[in-house]
């Protein structure tokens, strides 16, 4: 799935964490944006990891999840490249700065800007659909009201409209957590989680 | 309006520290001046032709106040032609420690052998007519710098004399100094510990001073001479020279300064999207600057003092501007302003300290 309207909404649970997406909606190096309390949040996967950005460049506010995931580009000296493909960067589509996929770090100007990363979990669909049937994992219409009006797409509509979507007990969900994490600290799945979705 | 002389007059009053002018000019009188020092075969060929040496642009004024002052315009010479008039009007009034010569005569004839010739002649009556006849003097190598392979050539013949200590490296060049053919030159300085002097003029045939052609008059070349500076020191810095070579150290002569701090914004601003261009730029390109690059104090494009002050602490740095006379040219009169403007540190290594560390006298 690729979504990029920001017009999806995450499903809130009573934890006040948001039910996103199956893991499986997400191609390997494609993307989701979506909105979740108010929040336009991009989650993407890379090598079969999933991050989760706040789609907000914090040098000039620029929509940063809509911007190319490219590798880490290093030089030993001028006139050689040397291209790392174990690390990733995101590279906002404004002016191009790059952003660490593992922590937000900038890489020019690491003292002052760090991109908002947020913590993705990966969770069992039985538990989620447990969740759904006992109540706990709500929509939030405040937030992407203003979208759900005039523009819903097929695609994503799906996994969001807890009460309809058709769980199979073993996909296996996206959870965001909007509590923004601590600096220094990494947002990729953890290797146990994120191995799931490679099932 | 202050002339040169009666700034030099008042030189103590004006700064009463050490003085390094990192810019002053010596003219070749006449093709013939150089025959002691070319070999016969090109002295015939140059009779044969009556050829008069390599033209000036035509929209150069030599006779125009800016190009010589009044008062260095000697009575049956040319002007800037000798060690003496040198003495008189620039070495003894400012008691310098040292004067670095930039000669500029035009030695590309388009003819590739011959303007290597000429460049070595120029050297050669460098060394006899200057540096041997006073120890205040050093100089730049002149250079033939169509063919790299030739500039190394020179570099290696002179640059182990210690009165050169630059070499000369006009801004208008067939193709940008950082481009992979001129990396043998900059090894070269490097080896030999030269600073490189990027100064007005350079190679035209053909070739416009700005790249959308010919301008008109000189006001116009020489204001727009700016930009070749500026696509230099980007071009040496994109190419990773200061990385390649952490000693290289280049010297902006005859451009100005006021226009750095801006330019040195939207160097940084460009790299920190454009970084995977250039990926071996490990730092902001004003931090490599500061380290790599120094400004000649003329031609001072100052305004009030306020604005003058608040332009030079946009550098960033007190340690990146240096001295320059800029002799026989009328284009430091602005001196007093500038010290005015300047941190006691800045005027201090203004006035000679960071030449003397550039330039290791």
């Amino acid at each position: 799935m690729t979504a990029t309207d920001d017009s999806a909404r995450g499903h809130r649970r009573a934890d006040g964490k948001y039910v996103i997406a199956k893991t499986s909606d997400i191609a390997e190096g494609d993307r989701l944006i979506v909105n979740v309390g108010g929040r336009s949040v991009g989650i993407f996967k890379v090598d079969g990891n999933l991050y989760a950005f706040l789609n907000h460049c914090p040098h000039r506010g620029g929509a940063l999840c809509r911007g190319p995931i490219v590798s880490g580009l290093e030089s030993l000296q001028p006139g050689e490249f040397v291209l790392n493909k174990t690390k990733k960067y995101i590279a906002c589509p404004w002016h191009g700065w790059e952003f660490d996929l593992v922590t937000g770090q900038s890489w020019f100007d690491p003292q002052t800007t760090r991109a908002r990363p947020y913590q993705v979990q990966v969770e069992s669909g039985k538990d989620v659909s447990a969740q759904v049937a006992a109540g706990d994992a709500l929509q939030r219409d405040e937030a992407g009201a203003q979208f759900r009006t005039d523009q819903v797409t097929h695609r994503l509509r799906g996994p969001y409209q807890a009460t309809t979507v058709p769980l199979t007990v073993d996909d296996d969900y996206i959870v965001l957590d909007l509590v923004p994490r601590r600096r220094g600290t990494p947002q990729a799945a953890k290797p146990g989680e994120a191995s799931a979705i490679n099932k | 309006m202050v002339t040169g002389t009666e700034l030099a007059r008042d030189r103590r009053a004006l700064w009463p520290g050490s003085v390094i002018d990192v810019d002053v000019h010596a003219v070749v009188p006449s093709i013939q001046a150089l025959y002691p020092y070319l070999p016969e075969v090109w002295q015939e060929y140059i009779d044969e032709r009556e050829w008069a040496g390599p033209p000036d642009t035509y929209t150069y004024p030599p006779a125009l106040g800016a190009s010589v002052r009044s008062e260095f315009r000697p009575s049956g010479q040319v002007a800037a032609s000798s060690v003496d008039l040198l003495r008189r009007h620039v070495l003894d009034p400012w008691n310098v420690d040292a004067a670095i010569i930039n000669c500029l005569y035009p030695i590309d004839s388009g003819h590739p052998y011959l303007s290597a010739a000429m460049a070595s002649a120029v050297n050669d009556w460098l060394i006899a007519e200057w540096l041997e006849a006073d120890g205040r003097l050093r100089a730049s190598i002149v250079l033939p710098v169509r063919d790299p392979a030739l500039m190394v050539a020179e570099v290696e013949r002179v640059g182990a004399h210690p009165g050169f200590v630059q070499a000369l490296t006009p801004v208008r060049s067939g193709r940008l100094y950082g481009n992979p053919g001129y990396q043998p030159f900059l090894e070269a300085l490097a080896q030999h510990d030269l600073v490189m002097g990027l100064h007005m003029g350079g190679i035209n045939d053909g070739d416009p001073p700005t790249p959308s052609g010919w301008p008109s008059w000189y006001v116009e070349e020489y204001a727009a001479d700016i930009q070749i500076y500026q696509a230099q020191i980007a071009s040496l810095l994109a190419h990773g020279a200061f990385q390649r070579f952490d000693s290289l150290r280049v010297s902006v002569l005859e451009a100005g300064f006021l226009w750095v701090p801006a330019y040195l914004w939207r160097l940084d601003k460009e790299w920190k999207g454009l970084r995977r261009d250039t990926p071996w730029l490990d730092r902001p390109p004003s931090a490599i600057i500061r380290d790599h690059v120094r400004f000649a104090t003329s031609p001072m494009d100052l305004g009030p003092l306020e604005a003058v002050r608040t332009g030079i602490g946009w550098l960033g740095s007190d340690d990146m501007l240096m001295f320059s006379t800029d002799y026989p040219h009328a284009h430091a009169d602005d001196l007093p302003t500038l010290l005015a403007a300047s941190s006691e540190a800045g005027r201090s290594n203004m006035m000679a300290e960071a030449a003397r560390r550039w330039y290791r006298l």
